[in-house]
């Protein structure tokens, strides 16, 4: 398959998922819903996220990469928390538990390394 | 609102997955060299700091016996590396580990077999330091390259003044060590375009090298390492990364940083501790899987090659070897 095709298969995809999403039931998020943000890690790195995380959420975030990965998170206060092993396809969930700047990080791969801000 | 973005959201993330599955498809341009050498921000690469590194570099005075210097173990003859399996000086260590090439050094996200360096300014000091290595210390070392009047001039043109500081020293050492880049290799001939730059037993051993071997996983990108570490299930005690991170982190255990796969010495020898001295055994080795364990690598799949595709993957290896870098020995200053 071709690099050009698979770009169209993509869109194709979007515009599907849509129209599948739309016709769902609409729900609101109140405030004391808790926030799921989705996330994502390829072979060097999380991919750019748009959302602004805040104290409390949970970030799920899914190994889309073809390899393992040994996420650990290091805390505004030096704590590191060790996420154990992801392997591919595999998603995993981390609930931010205050504000501050999060560094995070892969055992496996010191490339890596992606510095979170969480307000409150 | 709330709904438009969540839509968006999940959008995206529909098209991540292709785009990334498309990503970890590997093509020739995925191993294109880089353009520049890069340095950082505090210690851009300039003329004077690499003709003071490389002084350095090759000068025994900065080891305690003053009869080993940088180049002692990281020898232009041996692909900046020591071609033995045990590292000279470290005969009686019970855990020793093969010196590893300084090559490509400029781009490298972890630096030492278990990478406790995070920096080519940080490592520098480590074997000037090491009692079994150079045995010395910056604070006499700093005195003693004081008293060598040679050295003034190198360091005030490197830095516009003849102060000399560890940190000086270690900038330098780390900025020579940025300009030794393997030369172009028949495989970056092909990668450019060539098509008779690599036979064809070598294109069909890179199709190995990223379909059935999976070395890819982690040989990855123009240096054939992204600098990852892994347990890649040999015989031997040694602990690795295990040592110098947090001892729950099971994954680390008996881990080490995968090396380059450019400009390999003809003979290794190879793996961490040197106990491989042909490519045959290494690929029989990630065939077989290595030892089962806890802390083994999750890309340690075992899988088999006839012998055809084994001399094919070698033959793909041979293409990345650039040759000996031109580099011509400094002219030590008198004292
Ligand atoms: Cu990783």
């Amino acid at each position: 398959m071709n690099r050009e095709l698979k770009r169209w298969l993509s869109g194709m995809m979007l515009i599907i998922t849509a129209l599948i999403s739309t016709s769902g039931s609409a729900e609101q998020l109140t405030e004391s819903e808790p926030v799921i943000h989705q996330m994502s890690l390829t072979h060097h790195d999380f991919e750019e996220w748009t959302f602004t995380p805040r104290a409390n959420d949970t970030l799920a975030i899914t190994n889309k990469s073809d390899i393992a990965h040994s996420i650990y998170i290091t805390y505004p206060d030096g704590t590191v928390v060790n996420l154990d092993v992801q392997l591919p396809g595999e998603t995993f969930t981390w609930t931010i538990p205050a504000a501050g700047n999060y560094m995070l990080q892969c055992w496996i791969h010191p490339i890596i390394r992606e510095e979170m801000t969480v307000s409150p | 609102m709330m709904k438009i973005r969540s839509l968006v959201m999940l959008a995206c993330t529909v098209f991540s997955v292709h785009a990334s599955l498309a990503e970890d498809k590997f093509t020739r341009s995925d191993y294109q060299r880089p353009e520049a050498i890069p340095a950082p921000a505090n210690n851009p690469l300039t003329e004077e700091k690499i003709t003071l590194g490389k002084t350095l570099f090759f000068d025994p005075r900065l080891s305690r016996n003053k009869d080993m210097s940088c180049a002692t173990c990281h020898s232009q003859d041996h692909r900046w590396s020591d071609g033995r399996v045990v590292p000279l000086g470290s005969e009686e260590l019970t855990q020793p580990r093969r010196t590893p090439t300084v090559m490509n050094s400029a781009w490298l996200k972890a630096l030492m077999w278990d990478g406790r360096a995070n920096s080519l300014e940080a490592q520098a000091v480590l074997p000037i330091t090491t009692a079994h290595e150079m045995n010395y210390n910056m604070k006499e070392l700093v005195q003693r390259l004081g008293e060598i009047k040679g050295y003034q001039p190198l360091f005030d043109a490197a830095y516009d003044d003849a102060e000399i500081t560890t940190q000086r020293i270690a900038m330098a050492l780390a900025t020579f060590q940025r300009t030794l880049v393997s030369n172009t290799s028949s495989f970056d001939r092909w990668v450019e375009g060539d098509e008779d730059a690599i036979s064809s037993s070598a294109q069909r051993g890179f199709e190995i090298f990223n379909g059935k071997a999976q070395c890819a996983a982690c040989h990855k990108s123009w240096r054939f390492t992204d600098d990852s570490f892994h347990d890649i299930g040999l015989d031997s005690p040694d602990r690795g990364r295990g040592k110098v991170i947090p001892v729950e982190v099971t994954i680390m255990q008996h881990a080490f940083k995968t090396p380059t796969l450019r400009d390999l010495p003809e003979d290794g020898p190879f793996m961490h501790d040197g106990s491989m001295t042909d490519l045959e055994e290494v690929i029989k080795h990630y065939e077989d899987g290595g030892i089962q364990r806890e802390s083994l690598s999750k890309e340690m799949k075992p899988f088999e090659l006839t012998e055809q595709q084994r001399t094919d993957l070698i033959a793909f290896l041979k293409t990345l070897d650039g040759g000996s870098l031109d580099i011509d020995p400094p002219v030590l200053p008198m004292e």
